[in-house]
């Protein structure tokens, strides 16, 4: 059962490359949870306190709601946990051979999933606990209460996720194989997600920038809030419990929940057990293919553009994303600009002159950035097909320059539109926005050329560093930011301060800007194929 | 390919062209002059080699782990050297290495392909990579199918969904779609059946015997005593003993014997 929970843990856990970039991506992940539940606890304390000036009912109100939110944002990810957990096809087909009974594996399955919930709970909402009971003065016996809270959530969660699981992989394979469709419904999404993020950002802006939240909860809003507050099932029973202390309703709850839990494991271990069994039988298409001949230059385009818009990770990290760059960049830059020109603090503004548009142009550098990395595998992406790379006769200048431009040219074009919304909006001056559009262009060339040299630099069975491209894309922004502020604070003409920065991004880069195409060529040379 | 039907019937551009009377004549397809390559300190080839012949159907045996694949690595350009020359037709495949890579056809031991792609449009691909006419990627595709025994309604589906044998049969379609002058196998019969096995034997020595060049490797003694003119038995990083199965076919009955002649005596022959 441990060797099960083990490889279980590695299963979902284990992460590519070498144990120096595993602890940089930990410890990068880490930092990331502690800033959201930072965030958290601020927003929700923020909101809370001011929530006291009505009534404690009211707060425990929106605790409850917060929560429910919370539980929703959780049974989705606990979704994709179960999804890796119970339907990794090549995990069922390694386990196949061994004497384990299918018991023990969904045991040591659901053993690895409740961990996994109750961590991810415990983080999440204990902090929550901790503010709403500072603010409410709660006692000690609050707190240790609060623990178990992860364990009675739990059941809910899971039991829903159970429910939607198989739903949810059947839709998952036929968005694998149509692509259009699964592009469309992410670029869908990830429409939504844009317009809640902005919607909440303008809510959480607007209640932490107000001294009082009339203007946010009116009347009629909290009456409302605590009619829909009450049905929110899970979470009004166990506030309930946890808050009130009716412990009478424990056993209803337990019930309930692991009623829910129940239905929905025997789904899962229904359809667990069937895709074992499952032969897998394909349906042939219609074998009406026409012949197309192309030069090498197209078919290796054309074999990019499959890279990219066939493998369902690019098409949610990159492609999908990409397209919904300029809304994001939009409600960032938007946000931040109300932060510090009508909030409380506007007055750094004031003390640093030209601080927006510096601080504009980092988050765009970054959203850029950062969306273009998903895509930055050039090398890494080809896998075993390095090999192909390396005996079709086509020269390796040409290969790379084509695996390098696709992706390049898209984030381009989208960094492109992202600033003509930004100063169509009225969010930057063209001149400005001119200004900084071409320091996104330049760093995001400069990431990608060292992106492809760290590649290339990778050697045979090694796992490719990343910590060069991390520092171009991460770093030199932030380093950008600082020299600017400084450059702002002694009131230096924003322009000059923009063309230091150009002057800055392009002398750090320097060292991959030497011969470049020789050096790529002798790397891609040295490049070796592993057996 | 099924028993009543002959070879002719199959008959594709691929497998037309003239038998080579006098091989040592001719220019070489492949020559590996003197090839070293080390992974860190670790010297795995210390000097192979050899010289394969148009019309020639080349084995290249050994034990696990003294080089067979580096030493293909090395002819493909999938690996870089140490030191040593290798050339394809004539083309040195570090200087003229497009030039050499259009001159052959290469199998790897796994099956290595865009699996992203359905097995027509792989085959697309490669097929433009290689200038091949829409005239003859039709001729060849269908010729080469046929012989595999690979269903071409398949060819619509993603190589992802593919068997392991099916990738296989794929690659091999792919080695030969442009017709090679050279045809390169690493371990090709792995994961294929026993009739597939059988039909790539015979495809290996037609394709021989119509003047080109097969270059291949595998632990399957058997395999290259029935169907190689000449093998060579790699140990200590060079070829240890050359059997010439044209001149001597008694020897064919022989091979599995001096192969392990070859690693008992622990050195040269």
């Amino acid at each position: 059962m441990l060797s099960l929970l083990a490889k279980d843990f590695r299963l979902l856990f284990a992460g590519r490359g070498t144990r120096r970039n595993r602890i940089i991506s930990y410890t990068i992940t880490i930092l990331l949870v502690a800033i959201f539940v930072a965030l958290e606890v601020y927003l929700f304390q923020n909101i809370l306190s001011k929530l006291m000036v009505y009534s404690t009912s009211t707060c425990l109100t929106f605790f409850n709601i917060f929560l429910f939110v919370i539980a929703i944002i959780m049974t989705f990810i606990t979704l994709g946990v179960a999804k890796r957990l119970f339907f990794n096809n090549s995990d069922n087909s390694m386990l196949m051979p061994y004497p384990i009974s299918g018991g023990a594996k969904v045991v040591s399955k659901l053993i690895m999933l409740f961990l996994t919930c109750y961590a991810f709970n415990f983080v999440v909402n204990y902090p929550l606990f901790i503010a709403y009971g500072l603010i409410v003065t709660k006692g000690a016996w609050f707190y240790y209460l609060a623990l178990f809270y992860p364990i009675l959530i739990f059941f809910v969660e899971a039991g829903v996720a159970f429910i939607l699981l198989y739903p949810y992989k059947l839709l998952l394979d036929y968005l694998q194989r149509h692509v259009i469709i699964q592009f469309i419904g992410i670029v869908i999404v990830a429409v939504l997600l844009c317009i809640a993020y902005g919607y909440f950002l303008n809510f959480f802006i607007s209640a932490i920038s107000s001294s009082s939240l009339s203007s946010v909860f009116t009347r009629d809003t909290l009456t409302s809030m605590r009619s829909v507050g009450d049905r929110l099932f899970p979470t009004n029973i166990l506030t309930d419990i946890f808050v009130n202390g009716s412990f009478s309703m424990i056993l209803p709850y337990l019930g309930i929940a692991i009623g829910i839990f129940i239905i929905g494991l025997a789904v899962v271990i229904f359809f667990y057990n069937g895709s074992i069994r499952k032969d897998d039988k394909r349906k042939s298409r219609q074998n009406g293919y026409t012949f197309r001949q192309s030069s090498p230059t197209w078919a290796l385009i054309r074999k990019e553009l499959i890279l990219l818009f066939r493998n369902s990770t690019f098409v949610m990290t990159f492609t999908g994303i990409l397209v919904v760059e300029p809304l994001l960049a939009y409600f960032v830059v938007q946000g931040v600009n109300v932060i510090f020109t009508s909030s409380s603090l506007a007055y750094i503004s004031f003390i640093i002159p030209n601080l927006v548009p510096v601080l504009d142009t980092l988050l765009m550098m970054l959203t850029v950035v950062i969306i273009a990395q998903g895509t930055n595998n050039f090398i890494i992406n080809e896998d075993k097909n390095v090999r192909v790379m390396k005996t079709i006769p086509v020269s390796a200048s040409r290969q790379l320059i084509i695996k390098v431009s696709i992706p390049f040219i898209m984030s381009f074009f989208f960094c492109f539109i992202s600033f003509v919304v930004l100063i169509a909006a009225g969010l930057m001056s063209i001149t400005l926005g001119a200004f900084s559009f071409i320091l996104c262009a330049v760093l995001l060339a400069i990431v990608s050329l060292v992106s492809l040299y760290e590649q290339l630099r990778t050697r045979r069975n090694k796992a490719t560093s990343h910590l060069l491209t991390y520092i171009y894309s991460y770093l030199i922004p932030i380093v950008y930011f600082v020299v600017a502020v400084a450059f702002c604070y002694i009131q230096l003409n924003i322009y000059l301060t923009y063309f230091i920065s150009l002057l800055f991004i392009v002398a750090v880069s320097i060292p991959f800007l030497i011969r470049p195409r020789k050096r790529i060529n002798n790397l891609y040379q040295s490049l070796e194929v592993s057996n | 390919m099924p028993d009543n039907q002959s070879n002719s019937d199959y008959l594709s551009p691929l497998f037309e062209g003239t038998v080579p009377s006098n091989q040592e004549e001719l220019e070489p397809s492949i020559v590996v002059k003197d090839l070293h390559k080390s992974y860190g300190d670790k010297k795995v080839l210390q000097g192979i080699n050899f010289t394969v012949y148009p019309g020639e159907l080349f084995g290249f045996i050994g034990k696990n782990g003294v080089g067979k694949s580096t030493t293909i690595d090395c002819i493909i350009g999938a690996k870089r050297f140490d030191s040593g020359e290798i050339s394809i037709m004539g083309y040195d495949i570090k200087r003229e290495d497009v030039y050499a890579k259009t001159m052959f056809g290469y199998v790897a031991s796994e099956p290595t392909c865009y699996e992203m792609m359905t097995g027509y449009e792989y085959l697309e691909f490669i097929a433009s990579i290689y200038h091949v006419s829409e005239g003859n990627f039709k001729a060849n595709y269908h010729y080469l199918c046929k012989r595999l025994d690979f269903d071409e309604a398949e060819l619509s589906n993603y190589i992802s969904e593919y068997s392991h044998g099916m990738k296989q049969k794929l690659c091999l379609v792919a080695s030969l779609i442009h017709n090679p002058e050279v045809w390169i196998l690493d371990e090709p019969t792995v994961g294929l059946d026993y009739t597939t096995q059988e039909e790539l034997k015979k495809m290996m020595r037609e394709y021989a015997d119509h003047g080109r060049t097969v270059f291949v490797t595998s632990h399957n003694i058997d395999l290259l005593a029935k169907t190689c003119d000449r093998v060579a038995i790699v140990n200590n990083g060079v070829v240890a003993t050359f059997v010439d199965l044209k001149r001597n076919p008694n020897q064919a009955i022989q091979l599995p014997r001096i192969f392990v002649d070859v690693y008992e005596s622990g050195g040269n022959e």
